[in-house]
């Protein structure tokens, strides 16, 4: 049973990584890239709170609370992919330490709280602290940039071309490679969480899921009144082995019986390390009992008020931060995001925008304080490093929170998000008097937002006809392919400036 | 009994020399080899192939019949690289890519006449997997059996230019050097720059490096310098359907002619003056294929060329 649980974690966690990978143009999958955030209920708890509307996809969360009111934690155990690195983790280190401290515990269900009251109050802290959003934004954000870093080192050696063709025949085959290197700024900073948590788990093993994690915290609150019991039998020999290798410590006495079912994954590692085989887990109906163990979580009434007043200062925090208004109005959303408000409050920084968008033009970006604390790791349309693929709309067609709304092609290719202006000081031809007009090449609208003048110039050599380029306002959609591929080295001689900024029309700034 | 050809002093000293320097090139720079045997080739009349009024598979297949079959340029055991456009991600008929079907039925012909492998490439302006799905060219290479040669940034190659007015050097990916078969498959468009994107330009997608700040500034002459060192066995010119406005991205099909024509021959100059005339232009106006006459490195004038018209009447 052990190898059918690891077979599980694996599975998973091939499935999650998976989905990511093959979250790229032209999105040829048969299971939806959302399915993971969609029966997270933290995700879906905390956003109806923050929106206070009913928010269809946290519906599916309702599978994994029935899961856990059955089995106990068997999501930490079984699928979660944080869980699974956790597990695996150790095997890299030489001897595992054996401390507990058992007073931590409590912050998991703080760490809840915190979020719950930070939720109720439109600032829904979750994506921060949720697992699956942890490893999905540091995986499309630092490792997947990494990888692709790696395999076209391994592509490039001349010495073993051959195979370094087949490997990227193969991996364009399923467009798991991007043309070019994916970067991102800030990707180091929202990865670092994860090694603090691996380093965390060197400590004591699964540091994370006992003392920190709030969906483990959710999932515990639940499984305290699980169907799935555990049982020892007679001929028990109270060596204690059960308690030394529980990975969740969540036995702490076998006679008598101190037992914690909230903090229990089904690892069953108990049960195939007894040498008398005297435990079972057996599933009986009947929870009504178990309501009286609540009081066993070990939280004083010091702590919620503790919580709940730092949940109103991150508030404070998170919604007074000093903000330039230049930063503010220079930040371009993908195109179909919602008004910014709403923008804030539903965007859960997946990263999935960020990843589909690196296999078409690798326009998105995430952005750092330019919109305050509330805004951080949202996505923005960046032009230094890529831009917005004109015929895409795939966006919209991943976000899992309606953050970006799904707009038909026809929809998209009309959606003005910006408008190029030409730097006259900076362009080529209107500064240094040379031909160029690659932004006008690169204009992907069917009638060319970027025009020429052609003007006749004296040089020693002879008369010159330059080309002028000069920019179509009405129809500029602010793409941004001409910003990103201008090759004026002092600085970009056309570069886009965002327009529409409807969604904004309702906040104050001053 | 045969026929003793005379050879003068004048003649044999020429040869001789020619035959030094290329050795000479060879040992300091094998891949300038290429760009001293190729000159050689075309001194006579160039022939043209305007094959139109079918299908593409057609066209071509006729066309390279009476250019004297595949088997004339490819031969056992080669390496074949074919450089077509799949550099924007429209659908083939917005004329801003090489037509697939040509594409298919050039690689099947080439695994005919032998070919140990097809490789096709491009350096794209748009996102390579967008452009390779939406052209519909992934597909009919790989039902073809051809390959899309992944493009490693170490395999580009600088060569040097020494016959150039302009360019001193340009990488160039290092599999387009080494072909034994080149064959360049440009599709016929309008560009603002050069005002027709043809069979010349169309090298701009083999080449390294950032083209915005090496090849533009003065691209009318980088371009006919290009030709120094890249001369293709073949040109075969996709004028199945043209771009008049708005290249080389298109994407309006009112900008879109159906011409129902292929152009084929050996001479890179000659095909593209000859192109020039699908958009009521002629060779001389196009500066950039002017400046590659003016250098010798092909022939301009229609009226000196052998242009051979099949009408398929399909």
């Amino acid at each position: 049973m052990q190898n059918i649980r690891r077979l599980s974690q694996i599975i998973f966690f091939i499935l999650f990584l998976g989905l990511i990978l093959r979250n790229v143009f032209p999105l040829n999958v048969s299971i939806p890239v959302n399915v993971f955030i969609y029966i997270d209920p933290l995700l879906g708890i905390s956003t109806i709170l923050a929106t206070r509307e009913i928010i269809g996809w946290a519906f599916w969360g309702i599978i994994s609370i029935i899961v856990t009111i059955i089995a106990g934690r068997v999501f930490c155990g079984w699928v979660c992919p944080l869980g699974t690195l956790s597990d695996i983790f150790p095997y890299f280190i030489k001897s595992l330490p054996n401390i507990n401290k058992r007073s931590l515990r409590k912050y998991k269900y703080l760490i809840l709280l915190f979020i719950i009251v930070s939720s109720l109050l439109s600032f829904p802290i979750s994506f921060l602290f949720d697992p699956l959003m942890i490893l999905s934004r540091s995986f499309t954000m630092f490792f997947y940039p990494v990888l692709v870093y790696f395999v076209n080192l391994i592509i490039e050696i001349d010495l073993i071309s051959n195979v370094g063709s087949k490997i990227a025949t193969l991996f364009s085959k399923y467009a798991i490679l991007t043309d070019f290197q994916p970067k991102y700024q800030s990707s180091l900073g929202l990865t670092v969480i994860i090694f603090i948590i691996l380093f965390l788990g060197m400590k004591e093993v699964r540091f994370w899921c006992k003392n920190l994690c709030p969906l483990g915290a959710l999932f515990a609150l639940f499984a305290k009144i699980k169907l799935l019991k555990r049982n020892i039998k007679d001929n028990c020999q109270r060596c204690n082995k059960c308690v030394r290798i529980c990975k969740m410590k969540s036995i702490e006495k076998v006679f008598p019986l101190i037992y914690k079912e909230e903090e229990c994954i089904l690892c069953l590692n108990c049960v195939y390390e007894c040498p008398t085989n005297s435990i079972k887990h057996k599933l009986e109906i009947k929870f009504a009992k178990r309501i009286s163990n609540y009081k066993n979580i070990d939280i004083s009434r010091r702590d919620l008020i503790n919580t709940a007043f730092l949940s109103f200062l991150a508030l404070g925090v998170g919604k007074t931060d000093y903000i330039k208004r230049s930063q503010y109005f220079r930040i371009i959303r993908p195109p179909g995001a919602i008004k910014e408000e709403e923008f804030t409050l539903r965007c859960i920084r997946c990263g999935n925008c960020i990843k589909i968008c690196a296999s078409n033009g690798h326009g998105l970006q995430p952005i750092l304080l330019e919109r305050g604390w509330e805004a951080i790791w949202t996505p923005k349309l960046s032009f230094q490093d890529g831009y917005c693929a004109y015929n895409c709309n795939l966006c919209g067609q991943v976000c899992p929170t309606k953050s970006i709304k799904l707009l038909s092609k026809e929809e998209k290719k009309k959606l003005k998000i910006g408008k190029a202006i030409i730097n006259k000081e900076l362009c080529i031809p209107w500064k240094e008097d040379k031909s160029c007009l690659v932004c006008e090449e690169h204009c992907p609208l069917p009638k060319k937002a970027i025009k020429f003048k052609d003007e006749l110039k004296k040089m020693p050599t002879g008369v010159v006809k330059i080309r002028r380029p000069y920019i179509l306002e009405d129809i500029c959609t602010g793409c941004g392919i001409c910003e990103y591929k201008c090759p004026a080295i002092e600085g970009a001689g056309i570069y886009v400036i965002p327009r529409n900024n409807s969604h904004i029309n309702n906040l104050s700034l001053t | 009994m045969k026929k003793q050809k005379k050879i003068n002093r004048r003649e044999f000293i020429k040869k001789t020399a020619k035959y030094t320097a290329t050795i000479y090139a060879t040992i300091s720079n094998p891949l300038s080899l290429m760009a001293f045997t190729a000159q050689d080739r075309e001194k006579k009349e160039p022939i043209l192939i305007v094959a139109k009024n079918s299908y593409p598979a057609d066209l071509v297949k006729n066309a390279i019949k009476v250019m004297g079959g595949m088997s004339r340029f490819v031969k056992r055991g080669d390496m074949v690289v074919l450089k077509p456009n799949f550099s924007f991600d429209n659908p083939p008929e917005y004329a801003s890519t090489t037509h697939p079907d040509l594409i298919y039925e050039v690689i099947s012909m080439c695994y005919k006449a032998g070919a140990r492998k097809v490789k096709v490439i491009d350096r794209t302006c748009y996102a390579r997997n967008r452009c390779l799905e939406i052209s519909g060219i992934r597909k009919a290479v790989e039902e073809a059996n051809g390959e899309i040669t992944y493009l490693s940034s170490k395999r580009f190659i600088e060569v040097k230019l020494h016959r150039a007015k302009d360019l001193e050097k340009i990488s160039i990916y290092k599999d387009v050097l080494t072909a034994d078969c080149l064959i360049n498959m440009p599709i016929a468009k309008h560009h603002a720059i050069t005002e027709l994107t043809l069979g010349i330009k169309n090298w701009m997608g083999v080449i390294g490096g950032d083209r915005g700040r090496l090849i533009h500034p003065n691209i009318h002459q980088k371009l006919a310098d290009i030709c120094t060192v890249l001369k293709p066995n073949l040109v075969i010119m996709d004028a199945t359907r043209i771009l008049l406005r708005n290249g080389p991205s298109g994407g309006d099909l009112k900008d879109v002619k159906n011409l129902r024509t292929i152009v084929v021959g050996t001479d890179q100059v000659a095909v593209d003056s000859y192109a020039t005339t699908f958009f009521g232009k002629i060779g001389r106006e196009i500066e950039y294929i002017k400046n590659a006459y003016l250098m010798g490195l092909g022939e301009i004038d229609i009226k000196k060329m052998r242009i051979i018209k099949l009408d398929l009447k399909g």
